[in-house]
């Protein structure tokens, strides 16, 4: 059996945005009651950081997986230029109805990156979504559970 | 039993330059960027290197500590700390002394120091604040993707 050699590579990213937890389907009460201080009529933000993951095997003539230029192309375009300074509710078609909560903008960064960061031997590993420096959700694509 | 994971933290700095001598400058300016510059710039790099055991009833160490700060000593500090990449790494993995490549051969390096039953479980290496490289070591069978 041949060896194989995958390594991780790991970027990492920052963007600042505004967002507001709501279900218009419910009671303002009801709003304030499970969504408290993130539900707020006018929204807040939060300082984002980024951390995404790539596996992959090295290629030999030029020792890397993938060349961070090539994920930083990515990042930039699918993520910094679209969320960065604003609000997602507000400004992104994809949250009018659904929540921008960590969770799912971690899910929607991954539908959009992975496909770009997809090559014949390397692949999107993990997408993880820092809210604050105390909060973070990860997402390792459908189907996958963490390592 | 129970399997616990400790990681030892170690930080080296040294010099390198992205370049593949098969190569011409315009094809590795393309390729490498500013990292294929022809003097070479340098790194403050964090080594996390992580050991798999079980803690020892006698002693409660999954192994002492003693035995990661002096696999680093020997593999890490004295063959690298400040000195050139391209010089010290024997770059089997890729042509040039990226990230990748030094994580894979700290890998080969640093495992025969970790006495069975404990394992070295993963290396981890920031190279800045914006990046790192993590490897599991060499999976068998086709060359895939870890997940």
């Amino acid at each position: 059996m041949s060896k194989s050699r995958p390594v991780h590579i790991t970027r990492r990213v920052s963007f600042c945005a505004a967002h507001r937890y709501h279900n218009p389907e419910w009671s303002a009460e009801r709003n304030q009651e499970v969504f408290g201080a993130c539900n707020r009529p006018h929204g807040h933000g939060h300082n984002y950081e980024l951390e995404v993951t790539v596996v992959g095997e090295v290629t030999a003539e030029t020792g890397m997986v993938l060349n961070l230029t090539e994920v930083d192309a990515v990042l930039q375009q699918e993520v910094v230029d679209r969320l960065d300074h604003r609000h997602l509710n507000e400004e992104l078609p994809e949250w009018k109805k659904n929540n921008p909560t960590t969770e799912n903008l971690a899910v929607s960064i991954w539908e959009r990156i992975a496909p770009r960061l997809q090559r014949e031997h390397a692949r999107l590993h993990r997408v993880r979504l820092y809210e604050s420096p105390t909060l973070f959700a990860e997402f390792y694509g459908e189907n996958r559970v963490s390592p | 039993m129970s399997v616990v994971y400790l990681t030892k933290i170690h930080r080296f700095n040294a010099g390198h330059r992205l370049f593949n001598p098969a190569w011409d400058d315009a094809r590795n300016w393309e390729t490498f960027g500013k990292c294929s510059l022809p003097d070479g710039h340098g790194h403050n790099y964090v080594l996390e290197t992580t050991v798999r055991g079980t803690p020892d009833p006698a002693t409660g160490w999954v192994v002492p500590p003693s035995m990661i700060n002096r696999a680093v000593e020997e593999e890490v500090m004295n063959r690298l700390d400040h000195r050139n990449l391209n010089r010290s790494l024997k770059l089997e993995y890729g042509c040039a002394p990226t990230t990748e490549v030094l994580v894979l051969e700290l890998w080969d390096a640093l495992t025969k120091w970790i006495e069975p039953p404990a394992a070295l479980y993963r290396l981890k290496v920031s190279e800045t604040d914006k990046n790192n490289f993590e490897y599991f070591g060499p999976q068998s069978g086709q060359p895939s993707t870890r997940h």
